[in-house]
């Protein structure tokens, strides 16, 4: 590359400066050439091509803006939606004859649930193991990481589709 | 006072104290000369729209490194031309090559933007000289093309080329004096041979 390059060698400031004023004295205006280059038909830009450019540099700007604290008081914002709605859930249930009180009935719910969360891992677990044994099997060797998060990918379908069989079903 | 009427570096204060929506002004005044400088550099239409638009992501993402006590415009085509040698060290195109450029297969500008007001004929004579000036171009050695288009069709003046393209104002005159001389010869070649011919 180099070597194609002219004036790449290292000149003094004398000979630049002797350069310089070598090419002043050249006129610059001659006519056709000139004009010729200054009116070369140029390439439209397409109207899309502002809109493009300020969508990009829009979307830079608010994902920059987007500040931790912000990202944090969003998600203590849907926490406490969270737990406001799982206590009026309890409340609702406390009100049921026959439940006693709010905190028996919170500790019922609170039961209720990580059964239901245990029961799930149990099932997924299962579910798991056992695909990995059929896959390893079909594969005849360890399957690779991808086929891993396809497989859970696979699981986590079969598994929302059985509950919405389940639900339908009553 | 309306952002029309604001110079690039005004513009740019503004953008650096919030007023985003301005950099619009930017893009609409260099959008032409960057997609025509790149176009005519790499000569893929479709890639000069593109790294056009990356250029402009740049200088965006650089205006707080930028030093007003320079041109703007020659900031960003300094911005323009790096990105522009990058992209064809990517694409392994060697940038200071000597060769002529095999340009058989690219449509000329001409061919692609209709004249007009233009009579038949001088729509003809036009497109012809413009596909010739073209075609000499392209065949001039990047180094010498790239001043070539920096200073006659971008209109930049000599010491905005210098600073754009990081060589000294001596060097920068003495090529572009040299370029010319050599699309000159090239038109008064094709005049003999169209005569000969």
């Amino acid at each position: 590359m180099a070597e194609n390059e002219p004036d790449r060698d290292e000149i003094s400031d004398e000979e630049l400066l002797a350069q310089e004023a070598l090419f002043d004295s050249v006129d610059e205006n001659d006519g056709l050439l000139t004009n010729s280059l200054a009116n070369l038909s140029k390439v439209q830009v397409p109207s899309g091509f502002l809109p493009g450019v300020m969508f990009r540099v829009f979307e830079k700007h608010h994902r920059e803006k987007v500040a931790l604290p912000f990202i944090l008081g969003i998600a203590t914002a849907l926490l406490a939606l969270c737990a406001t709605f799982f206590c009026l859930d309890v409340w609702a249930y406390s009100k049921e004859p026959g439940r006693g009180s709010f905190s028996a009935s919170f500790d019922l719910k609170l039961e209720f649930l990580s059964d239901h969360a245990s029961q799930l891992v149990s099932d997924m677990s299962g579910l798991f193991a056992a695909t990995w044994q059929i896959v390893s099997g079909v594969a005849g060797a360890t399957p690779n990481t991808t086929l891993v998060f396809l497989v859970l990918g696979l699981l986590l379908l079969l598994y929302l589709i059985k509950k919405g069989l389940t639900a339908l079903m009553g | 006072m309306e952002a029309t009427k604001l110079t690039d570096e005004e513009i740019v204060e503004k953008i650096q104290e919030g007023s985003l929506e301005l950099f619009e002004v930017i893009v609409k005044r260099y959008q032409k000369k960057l997609v025509n400088y790149i176009y005519r550099m790499i000569h893929d239409l479709e890639s000069a729209m593109e790294l056009c638009q990356e250029v402009f992501i740049k200088v965006y993402n650089s205006l707080d490194k930028y030093n007003p006590s320079y041109k703007f415009t020659t900031w960003i085509h300094r911005i323009s031309s790096n990105a522009t040698i990058d992209w064809m060290r990517k694409k392994k195109i060697d940038a200071y090559s000597l060769d002529s450029t095999d340009d058989s297969d690219m449509p000329s500008l001409s061919q692609q933007i209709p004249s007009k007001d233009l009579s038949p004929l001088a729509t003809l004579e036009m497109g012809q000289l413009q596909t010739r000036i073209e075609v000499a171009i392209n065949e001039l050695p990047y180094i010498y093309r790239q001043l070539i288009i920096l200073r006659h069709i971008n209109e930049l003046s000599y010491e905005e080329i210098s600073m754009a393209v990081d060589l000294p104002l001596g060097t920068v005159k003495n090529r572009i004096f040299r370029g010319r001389e050599m699309l000159k010869a090239k038109l008064m070649q094709d005049d003999k041979g169209g005569r000969h011919g």
